[in-house]
Formats: structure tokens, sequence, C-alpha cells
């Protein structure tokens, strides 16, 4: 569908080339709306997204305090190679790649069974209050998320505390074990954001074709058999594509979240890359040496999803780009 | 789509439902909980009793949220900061998704070069030290400017654009209307659906903010009511100096807490039904080309 609509757009320039070969100078004077809109949010790319991507330089060189937001002198990769011999850098390191880890392995294909199980709810109206109560929580702040999970595990009046107390297990202080840490996290990003992350894979679903499914069942294939023959290998382009796109935050956890959850007793967990680099820089003002660390895990992100890209392209012949 | 009434059928059938009901209750139990605290007396909120029916009937914490000084500044910030950046991001997201759907010159480059911020931004420093640079420090414009384009919303906006018939605007350049024109007359009164939607995200983003206003903020009486309902999550100052005045008899923590979590949760909750429709739609336009 887009390829038509681009198709067609481009016939439109073309027409316009096609009447008199037109020179630059004439095609800019025709175009120049498009150009005046653009302006702004030129300026604003510039300014706002390649700005800080240009301070990144602070990572090669001193800051003084009061000095260039550029820093003062080189010193080459001196903070690079200090993070890398912090052992708290590496433990920060480990968090970041387990937490995404499991939350790649769990979050995708819950939302994925999420959408074909609300596929197969035959009433409209049940499936449409299921999706749109599974949608709410994906509009609720972080904040108020970590106040539920704080609310309902209290280990003095939690909810979930009180039923555990009724067969017979002690309060566990949830928020404060490190044992717990990861359980949380995942579970609430699961409860957070199923029912949007399923949205997509929903949308792919009802597109497919119901000859298929006809077929299928001419075959003999039940409802089960029916969607692992038919709808899994049909969404898998789908699939790869959000796997791709969730892989290139791989190195950015919700960060927000880790830092409302963070307690000195669950450090040793919770410390992820980009909590690091806001202790190091926000709050202890070593601003080089976090906009080094800050470097490194965007281009590492950045070289994952390429890679990434570059395999799912071999392998299944479906890619972003 | 024709099912034989099987056996198989029907055991799915039962098993999905009870899965849905427990999909239901998952979301909503959390929250009927914390309504029914937050109405609760105080001893039974201290002694865990309450579970999803209010025990006692009490809204001392909702009054001390609503006549709380320094409560109700931090709403009036949020719809100032929620307001002005809804307004900020539509208009920059219109304006620059609006040439970009049409085939100028240049678009592909541009494009890919919005999609790169996407997977690699400048990180948290040097975002930080720029609105430093810029003074923009413990300001609104902190909160507002550095937000004005999300590249995924972008994507979205130039979907839909793209998608636009033709024919209305070709006949309206005939007409003499130049393409600026013809997007604030033409286009934009037949893009509801895409406004509503991106001003839903937009409003939500901005409501939910607590962390920019933490880092950039540096004045209390700035910010915005997430900020301080984390604060309050938090047991910070604010509510165990205030509270000294109040009768802790009638006035739980916990009370106090739900109150919060609630008075910031219900307005979004009470938008979603309404444009739900709109912006599944909207989603999907910008998904299907990632």
């Amino acid at each position: 569908m887009e390829n038509t609509i681009a198709k067609e757009k481009k016939s439109l320039v073309i027409k316009q080339k096609g009447m008199r070969r037109i020179s630059l100078g004439v095609y800019f004077r025709r175009n120049i709306h498009y150009y005046i809109l653009l302006i702004l949010p030129i300026l604003y790319f510039v300014v706002f997204r390649y700005g800080p991507i240009v301070g990144n330089v602070l990572a090669f060189r001193r800051y003084v305090p009061g000095g260039s937001i550029y820093g003062e002198e080189w010193v080459g990769l001196k903070y690079f190679k200090l993070f890398l011999r912090d052992p708290n850098f590496w433990v920060a390191f480990k968090n970041t790649w387990l937490l995404s880890f499991y939350h790649l392995l769990i979050t995708v294909p819950v939302a994925i069974l999420f959408a074909l199980l609300v596929n197969e709810i035959k009433s409209r109206k049940l499936r449409s209050a299921v999706q749109t109560i599974s949608y709410f929580p994906n509009f609720i702040s972080i904040v108020v998320v970590i106040g539920l999970m704080k609310e309902l595990l209290s280990p003095t009046y939690g909810l979930i505390n009180k039923a555990l107390g009724l067969i017979g297990i002690d309060p566990i202080f949830f928020m404060n074990e490190p044992g717990w840490f990861r359980s949380l996290y995942i579970s609430s990003e699961v409860w957070q954001y199923t029912g949007w992350n399923s949205i997509i894979f929903f949308a792919a679903i009802s597109s497919i074709d119901p000859q298929l499914y006809e077929a299928a069942e001419v075959d003999g294939a039940g409802r089960l058999k029916q969607i692992i023959h038919v709808t899994i290998p049909q969404i898998m382009p789908t699939i790869v594509v959000v796997y791709i796109l969730s892989l290139g935050q791989l190195m950015t956890v919700a960060f927000e979240k880790v830092l409302l959850m963070y307690t000195p007793s669950n450090s040793q967990v919770s410390d992820v890359i980009e909590t690091f680099v806001y202790r190091m820089g926000l709050e202890s003002s070593n601003y080089s040496y976090a906009t080094a660390v800050g470097l490194f895990s965007g281009v590492l992100g950045l070289v994952i999803v390429i890679v990434t890209n570059y395999l799912s392209k071999k392998v299944t012949r479906y890619s972003l780009y | 789509m024709h099912y034989r009434k099987t056996l198989e059928f029907r055991v799915f059938s039962v098993i999905n439902f009870l899965f849905m009901a427990l999909v239901i209750c998952g979301v909503m139990l959390p929250f009927l909980h914390l309504l029914a605290v937050s109405f609760s007396d105080s001893p039974a909120n201290t002694s865990g009793k309450v579970k999803f029916l209010p025990i006692g009937f009490n809204v001392e914490a909702y009054k001390f949220i609503f006549q709380h000084p320094s409560i109700l500044r931090g709403f009036w910030n949020a719809i100032v900061q929620t307001g002005v950046g809804t307004a900020f991001g539509i208009f920059m997201l219109t304006i620059c998704a609006y040439p970009l759907s049409k085939p100028i010159k240049g678009r592909k480059v541009m494009i890919w070069l919005i999609m790169l911020t996407m997977f690699f931004n400048g990180g948290l420093i040097p975002t930080y030290m720029l609105v430093k640079g810029l003074g923009l420090l413990d300001t609104l414009w902190a909160i507002v400017l550095p937000f004005g384009i999300v590249p995924y919303f972008l994507m979205i906006m130039i979907n839909f654009f793209q998608s636009f018939p033709d024919n209305l605007e070709e006949s309206a350049l005939i007409d003499g209307l130049n393409p600026i024109q013809i997007l604030f007359r033409i286009v934009l009164p037949l893009s509801k659906t895409i406004m509503a939607t991106m001003c839903l995200f937009l409003v939500v983003m901005f409501w939910n903010n607590w962390f920019n206003s933490l880092i950039y903020l540096n004045s209390p009486d700035k910010y915005p009511i997430m900020l301080i309902v984390r604060n309050i999550l938090d047991g910070a100052n604010l509510v165990n100096g205030a509270l000294a005045g109040t009768n802790l008899e009638k006035l739980s923590t916990a009370s106090l807490q739900s109150a919060a979590i609630m008075a910031t949760t219900l307005p979004i909750f009470c938008v979603i039904p309404f444009v739900q429709r709109h912006f599944t739609k909207g989603v999907l336009l910008g998904a299907v080309k990632g």
C-alpha cells in the first residue's frame, strides 16, 4: 500500500518535470513553501537532536566547571580507560544486559500470545472491551506504577503479603530484596505494556487472508493447529521487525523505572548503565566520565541494531530498512 | 470464520474466556484497591484490612491533596507544562511531517537523518549540558523545547499525510493557494483523527513527566504534580512536615499516597475511552513501516 502511494506521489513531480525539464532554481521557487515549513523543524533537529550528538566530544575532553559545555582540553581516551577499569561499571553493564535479555525474552512473546488469544474471542464487544482495558496501563506514569507496586507489595499492609500470609508465608519485603528486583521489573513491564504492544500483532493477524484458515480447516486443522501453522508464520515479518526495533533499545532499559525502583539494598542488581551515567554525571558532576559511558553504550546499541538488521535480512529476508 | 463445534473448540473457548477475565481483573483490581485505601479509615489501612471496598468513609486524603498549596501549584505547573508542550509539539510535528510527506528533493536524506536519532541520541549528559549551555535550566522551556518532535510520532504523521488524497490539494494549487495555505486551510481540518491521537500521546507524555523536571528544574515551586507524587511516594518532607498540623488519626500515609495516585491518574483514565478508536488506527499507520 505504501508503495503505490509513493508511486502516485512521484507521478506528481514527474508530471512537473515532464512538461519541461525544469532548472533547480525553478524547482525551488515552485516548492519554496515546503522548505519554509521545514526551517523550524530542521533548526530543532540541528540544535536538540544533533547538538547533543556533537556534545559527545565531551567524552574526549576535560570539563572545567563553568567552562565550555564541550570541554576545555583534549585528553584522548582517558575517560574510556577509566570506566573500563571501574568494577562498578561492569556490574551496571552486566545488569543492563541481563535485564534487557529477560525483557526481550518475555515481553514480546507475551504480547504475541495475548494478541493471538484476543483474536480468538468471537464476541466483538468482549474483544474490544478486553483491548481497551489492557491499553489503560500504557498511559499511566511510571511513578504511579511503582507507587502501585509499593502499595501492593508492602510488607506491613500490602495485599500480596496479606494473601501470602493466608497460606502461611512470612511477609517478604519485595521492593528491597535484590533477588526479587528482576522479576518485579519484568512483570510490571508485562503488566503495563502487553496490551499496547499487542496492537501491532493484532493488526497483523487481522490482515491475514481468511481463505488460509478455511483451507487449513478443510485439511483438518483444529484451532490450535491453525494458530501454529497459519497465524504464526503469517505474522513472522511483524515479529522480526518488532524484535529488531526492541534490540535498538537493548542498551537503554526503562531507566526511569529502574531509578524509581532503586534502593541501596538492591543496588547490586538494580544499577544499570543509565543509572550509572545519571549518578556519575548529574549527581557527582563527573560530566566527561559519564558522557564517555553514555557514548560507549549508545554506539554499542547502534551497532547491535545494524548487525541484527543485516542478519535478519540475510536469514529471513525481513528487515527494518 | 467458521469453526466446527468440536470439543477442542469448546475447551479452548472456556480457557480463553477465563484467561481474559484474569487479564481484566489484573488490570482493574490494583486500582480498585487503591481507591478503597484512599477512602478508608487510618487504622484499617495501617493494619492492612482494606481489600477492594473501603472500610469506613474518609475523604481526608483528598481534602489534604486539594488544599495543600504546593500540591495545588504542582497541578497548575503540570497543566501549564502539558498545555504548552502539547501545543508546541503538535505545531512542530505538523510543519515537519507535511513537507516530508511530499516528494520534495532531500526528503529521503532528511527522513534518514531523523530515523537515525531514534537509534542513536546524544545521551543524557550531552543533552543536559546543551540545555544548560542554552541557559534553559529551571525554565519551562527546558521541559518543552527538547521534546518538540518525537521521531516516532513524526513517522506516524508522515505516513498519515502520505495517505491523504492528492486531488484535493491539486485543485487547491490550481485555485492559487500555496502549500502552506493548503496545509492550514484544507489538510488540517480534515486530519482531526491524527491530531486527536497525537494530542493524546503528547498530553500523556507531558502529564506523566517527572524525570525531566527532576533534572532540569531546581526550584520546587516549579515542580509538576508527578514529581510531587513521586516525592510523596518516597515519603518526602513535604508530607511529613505538613502532616503535623492535620488529624493523624484520620489520615494514613497509605491513603494519602493512594489518593495522590488516583488524583493524577483519573484525568487520563477519563480521556482514553473517547479517543481509543482513533489512536489504534493512528499507531498502526505508523507501525506498518517501523
